[in-house]
């Protein structure tokens, strides 16, 4: 359990480098070639490594073509998330996303399964978009009046 | 008003698609492996970024006052993260943390790293100092995370 948590921090610090670097990217040629950009970079890498590990690209062993979605949803993302920040702005947006994220998580979830257990995670959650707003509410302050980039 | 709430409903719908992408690339993974499952997210995601790119391109023209200058290379390389993150999460996902420990521990991540490149100025970004109250909303994603993950004990 220790080691898959701190698998998952280490996810976290590699989205948020990979987002600042992105929105770095994004702030020269704009959110869609950035992350055209980002896309191929990832893929070529991962090209790389699966060459030098030797292990083939395989395809699912299931009947469900579903599982290839994944990664239209990352690069449509893009375009909702660039569309809502220029309407709603960062904080707004972030709060919103995380909010929406949380929830469906929850849903996907499937090992919840008695009442007090959801309400326990419903409160994590709340707890968590609670904490992402305050996060984003005292950086807009900070950075009120002064030149502020969209990460 | 009216077109805010759109935004707000395009905005959570945003985050669960995220949520549904993240498992189902971590299905994808249980079925090949973790690195198969990225290579194969990254590639689609490839064809759609390339594709919106050139839509986007013709819809808008360039991007609304955009930086000039030379691109600091590094900035090209926020895709190996992005590699890795496909990677980790069809790990953690599959395992007894779940998608919501993964998602949550996810956020507490996010947060330190970026308080951190900015408190160091890293990546150049605007230098901020930190200060204690940031250890407020980072307390409430923890303490969210912990309400989580510890129904899997």
């Amino acid at each position: 359990m220790t080691l898959y948590i701190l698998l998952a921090l280490l996810n976290g610090f590699c989205i948020a480098i990979s987002r600042i670097l992105n929105g770095q990217l994004a702030s020269y040629c704009g959110a869609f070639k950035a992350s055209y950009v980002n896309h191929i970079i990832g893929f070529m890498f991962l090209s790389i490594v699966m060459v030098l590990l030797l292990e083939p690209p395989q395809l699912s062993s299931g009947s469900n073509t579903l599982v290839y979605v994944g990664g239209f949803i990352g690069a449509f993302y893009v375009a909702i998330n660039s569309l809502v920040m220029s309407h709603l702005g960062s904080t707004n947006t972030m709060v919103l996303v995380i909010g929406g994220q949380m929830c469906f998580g929850l849903f996907l979830d499937s090992s919840t399964n008695s009442p007090s257990e959801l309400f326990i995670k419903v409160l994590g959650v709340i707890s968590i978009v609670i904490g992402v707003y305050l996060k984003q509410a005292i950086q807009h302050k900070r950075a009120r009046g002064v030149f502020q980039k969209n990460i | 008003m009216k077109n805010i709430n759109r935004y707000s409903i395009l905005a959570i719908i945003g985050g669960g698609l995220l949520a549904l992408m993240i498992n189902i690339n971590s299905q994808l993974a249980l079925q090949t492996s973790a690195i198969n499952a990225s290579w194969i997210a990254h590639s689609l995601g490839s064809l759609v970024a390339f594709g919106l790119y050139n839509v986007g391109k013709k819809a808008a023209g360039s991007p609304p006052s955009p930086m000039k200058g030379d691109i600091p290379k590094l900035y090209y390389l926020g895709g190996l993260p992005g590699a890795f993150t496909v990677i980790l999460a069809s790990v953690t996902v599959n395992s007894v943390i779940g998608l919501s420990g993964t998602l949550a521990l996810g956020l507490i991540g996010q947060l330190v790293c970026s308080i951190f490149c900015e408190t160091l100025g890293l990546f150049e970004l605007e230098k901020r100092t930190f200060t204690l109250i940031e250890l407020l909303p980072i307390s409430l994603v923890v303490f969210g995370s912990i309400l989580i993950i510890s129904l899997r004990y």
